[in-house]
């Protein structure tokens, strides 16, 4: 249920996304005819991707029994400034038991069958990462950084329990730079591994550094 | 400064000693990375939806009502939100009360939250927008918010609990009026159950709309 | 425009290099009269100290007790600057000149003092220790002092330039000091016209000193000020090839070269040339550069840039900036392309930022009373750079206040505000004979731009009256905005949201309205 309420509140918050975004662009011949005057800044990307070694690391809260602590890394290359492919990136769990085990037997005096369920301990995934939005943060209205917003959909397995099983991921993140080198990133991710036809939803919030070698700047 | 000089002594004023006027070198003003914010607030009323997700035992699905003030464009203050919970069982919860009653014969009764009341103060570092697919802006901020939350759970749950609620934030603007807000909050509070006194945590995730008012655009 | 322009290049060049160094240089106060001889300065406490006396005090004092000046050495190396200054002071003035250690009291004094920020006060008394030369071993220091006070405050240019360093022999200096008085020195000479005396001076600058392309900078403009346009062009071209590191300079060059091929009409290279030009702070500089682009995109035909470089000067950091020439620049493009309401709607913008200034000038008010001719005139230039001066000196002036109770003794703080109060009232003089020429030139601009808008608005009427045949009428194709979704520019439409980083980089997109052809029905 938990996990479907996940799975359920990030495709509401995509489907606001899409209402509220405007429609998407015609593909790059369709011409825009013009009469009254629009006014662009028309800027070179401050920051490209090429080659991108990502390192954090994450939680998995939203299992009652367990909370598992994530150490992620990923190698995604950055076909264009739009499309990216994440050629292998993966996590290992370290889970944490929860009160709730220890709380069910000191109130109620039952024991969950089987220890709660079964339990992530890494996973492998592969996908596409789909770049449409780039922009500028002001911090404090002092400092000029830059970000994007990037989506992700990707599959691949998952070990959990004592089975490993076929997985999807679908996600959200932003990035910010700290340098032409170096961004930050805020990934969130639903886990979704399937040993039913309806799969199990895991909530997946990865914090990390980005570390990517620039394709060279094309000119304007 | 339409007088010669004819004093030896500047005038009272220290940031115009000497009465120049308008040709005084004017420093007050300092232009920060944005200039002319498109989008500012001042009052903001917001319908929020949303859910706390990790509860083993009932998901609360919350609706509720927001009022904020903002103060300047980085500091606000959310006087209230005051959000209702509707509970919806849980699998765990369900397997438990059956296991209460085959073995007791007394059905069981866990805590719910009923309503939660809370007043944040909320800063906002960060504003920017992003182009979506280079053809259309898109304004957000991120905020960070923290501030003493009331709430109320159903027995045996004794009373009103006070805890502390801290979150972040983003708003996106649809238009000058109207945004769209995602917060990610942590609500902590006391629990006083059975005799015992211990803390609890509660990770909540809401949607809404917000409309403002009184604010420049 | 193009008139404007060459008086803006050889005035900007002249004005620049007449300040010198410094960011703000200006003609100096006088020093104040030394007290006639044979007056005693008072030695007890709450004297009332000489106003504005730097020099020695009259022959037969009293011998000053060393021990004061070895406290106050002791003060200054412990960081306790306000007692060291007010030590060095009592044992100058109520001290002998030819007391031991008098020239190191001044030097010492003025380090003082630049170490409490009163920096004008402390250029007065390196001066002095540079002028009088009593102790040989302190010149170089004391030049080097004034030397860095010059490259990053402004300072006063008649005391230290005239007064010290120009028809001076120094002897033997460290080679940047002699650059340093060398470039003074050939500056001086060059304002006077003495050409080949300055230079001499010129030669002696060493090649990769920071004052060689400021040296070269100054004959450029005054190549450029006796119309040899094409020497100044390859000077100018030189200076800002130059693999010395000095970027003000070569920044400096490269606007000066951009205007003067302006000038020429050499309008594709103006345009390459304002591109190099690197302007960061929101200031009347940038302003300026911004519409010079907008009027050499114009020249061009690049009539969307020069409509993106106009657009940016509605950003509020240049809402303050007399620039009515922005108006007439942008009803001019909107009427090439036949915008004619856009066009009208910019005449009646410009009636109603300078409606109430014109007004009051038809009306004979004074200059002085009218806020937008005040502006006008004090925003760039001498009188600008005189302004903040005084700002710098009203600011020290204030901080005397806070050492009131370490100096009242020895009414060190009363000869310092006198000392300030003379150079502020010196600088208001000053700045009052400026003004009046500045604001008259600047009312005259906004009369000549009332013209021409009035004269615009006319003809915008007559073009949209214009009879056309309909037959061979055909509206002008041209090109739509394409803007691709992965590209590596970055499009971010104008919502009415400046950000200072986009100012230089906005794009027009409008449509031409006008008919192929002119030929008109009989």
């Amino acid at each position: 249920m938990r996990r479907g309420a996940v799975g359920l509140g990030l495709a509401v918050f995509a489907g606001c996304l899409a209402v509220a975004a405007p429609r998407l662009a015609s593909a790059s011949d369709e011409r825009l005819l013009w009469d009254a005057p629009r006014v662009f800044s028309i800027q070179p990307r401050p920051f490209r991707l090429g080659h991108e070694f990502q390192l954090g690391l994450g939680v998995l809260p939203t299992d009652a029994f367990y909370v598992g602590a994530v150490a992620a890394a990923s190698y995604t290359f950055h076909f264009t400034d739009f499309w990216a492919w994440e050629i292998a990136g993966g996590g290992y769990s370290l889970n944490f038991d929860t009160a709730l085990k220890s709380e069910l037997l000191n109130d109620y005096g039952v024991a969950p069958v089987g220890g709660g369920g079964e339990r992530i301990s890494a996973f492998v995934m592969s996908g596409l990462v789909v770049k449409p939005l780039f922009g500028k943060v002001a911090l404090w209205n002092d400092t000029l950084t830059y970000g994007e917003t990037f989506f992700t959909v990707s599959s691949g397995a998952m070990n959990k329990g004592k089975f490993t099983r076929f997985a999807m991921g679908l996600g959200v993140g932003l990035r910010l730079w700290w340098t032409p080198v170096v961004s930050w990133r805020i990934d969130l991710r639903d886990l979704m591994s399937f040993n039913r036809p309806l799969p199990e939803h895991s909530f997946f919030l990865l914090i990390s550094t980005a570390f990517s070698v620039a394709r060279a700047p094309e000119s304007k | 400064m339409s007088t010669p000089i004819d004093s030896e002594q500047p005038a009272a004023d220290s940031n115009d000693p000497f009465g120049l006027g308008a040709a005084w070198p004017d420093s007050s003003t300092v232009f920060g990375v944005v200039q002319k914010r498109k989008y500012r607030l001042d009052h903001e009323l917001a319908v929020m939806g949303g859910v706390f997700p990790v509860d083993p035992y009932a998901k609360a699905v919350t609706a509720g009502l927001g009022y904020t003030v903002h103060l300047t464009d980085s500091v606000a203050w959310e006087l209230v939100r005051a959000s209702y919970a509707f509970n919806v069982h849980t699998t765990l919860r369900k397997k438990l009360e059956m296991t209460a009653l085959a073995q007791s014969g007394q059905a069981l009764r866990l805590p719910e939250l009923q309503w939660l009341v809370a007043s944040r103060l909320v800063l906002k570092p960060l504003y920017g927008k992003q182009a979506w697919f280079n053809t259309q802006v898109m304004h957000f901020e991120a905020s960070l918010s923290a501030g003493p939350a009331l709430l109320s759970r159903s027995a045996p749950a004794r009373g009103l609990g006070l805890g502390m609620d801290v979150g972040a934030g983003l708003r996106m603007w649809l238009s000058p009026a109207w945004s769209l807000r995602f917060d990610l909050g942590e609500l902590v509070f006391v629990d006083q159950q059975g005799g015992r006194v211990r803390p609890r945590q509660a990770i909540h995730v809401d949607f809404g709309l917000a409309a403002s008012f009184g604010g420049e655009s | 425009m193009k008139a404007r322009l060459l008086v803006i290049v050889v005035g900007l060049g002249l004005s620049w290099v007449g300040i010198g160094v410094g960011p703000g240089a200006v003609a100096a106060a006088p020093l104040a009269p030394v007290a006639p001889a044979g007056q005693k300065p008072a030695a007890s406490s709450g004297a009332d100290a000489d106003a504005g006396s730097v020099g020695p005090p009259a022959a037969g004092a009293d011998a000053i007790d060393p021990a004061i000046f070895t406290t106050a050495i002791e003060d200054y190396y412990a960081g306790r600057y306000a007692d060291a200054a007010a030590g060095f002071w009592g044992y100058v003035h109520f001290g002998d000149a030819a007391a031991e250690q008098y020239e190191w009291s001044q030097f010492f004094l003025a380090e003082s003092l630049r170490a409490l920020g009163m920096y004008h006060a402390a250029v007065q008394y390196y001066a002095t220790v540079a002028k009088t030369r009593q102790r040989p071993e302190i010149l170089p220091e004391a030049l080097r002092r004034l030397e860095t006070l010059a490259r990053e405050r402004p300072i006063s240019e008649g005391l230290v330039y005239d007064d010290v360093i120009y028809d001076s022999d120094f002897g033997a200096l460290p080679q940047e000091l002699v650059d340093w008085v060398g470039y003074v020195q050939g500056l001086r000479d060059y304002q006077h016209e003495f050409v080949a005396w300055g230079g001499r001076h010129f030669a002696g600058i060493g090649g990769t000193s920071r004052y060689r392309l400021q040296a070269d900078y100054v004959m450029a403009v005054h190549a450029l000020a006796h119309q040899r346009d094409d020497a100044a062009v390859t000077m100018l071209g030189t200076i800002v090839g130059s693999k010395v590191d000095d970027p003000v300079t070569k920044n400096r060059a490269q606007l000066a070269l951009a205007r003067l091929l302006f000038d020429l009409e050499r309008f594709p290279e103006a345009q390459a040339a304002y591109e190099r030009v690197q302007q960061i702070s929101l200031s009347f500089e940038q302003a300026q550069l911004l519409l010079e682009k907008a009027w050499t995109a114009y020249q061009g035909k690049d009539f969307r840039r020069a409509m993106g470089y106009l657009h940016a000067l509605d950003a509020p950091s240049y809402e303050r900036y007399f620039l009515p020439d922005a108006f007439l620049l942008r009803g001019l493009i909107f009427k090439e392309l036949c915008h004619f309401i856009a066009a009208k709607r910019v005449v009646r913008a410009f009636n109603s930022r300078y409606g109430r200034t014109l007004a009051g000038l038809h009306a004979r008010a004074p200059l002085a009373s009218l806020e937008r001719i005040v502006n006008g005139a004090t925003q760039e230039g001498e009188i600008a750079r005189r302004t903040a001066f005084m700002k710098t000196l009203a600011n020290e002036r204030l901080l005397v206040d806070r050492y009131d109770a370490a100096w009242e003794d020895t009414g060190l703080d009363k000869h310092l505000r006198r000392l300030y109060d003379l150079e502020l009232r010196e600088q208001r003089r000053a700045f009052e004979r400026a003004f009046e020429g500045e604001a008259d030139a600047v009312a005259k601009e906004l009369l000549v731009a009332d013209e021409q808008m009035r004269l615009l608005d006319y003809e915008i009427g007559l073009d949209i009256f214009k009879r056309l045949k309909i037959s061979s009428a055909r509206q002008t194709k041209e090109e739509a905005l394409e803007v691709p979704y992965d590209s590596a520019n970055v499009y971010y439409e104008f919502d009415d949201e400046y950000w200072s980083d986009e100012l230089h980089s906005y794009e027009y997109f409008i449509t031409n309205r006008c008919f192929d052809t002119a030929e008109v029905a009989p």
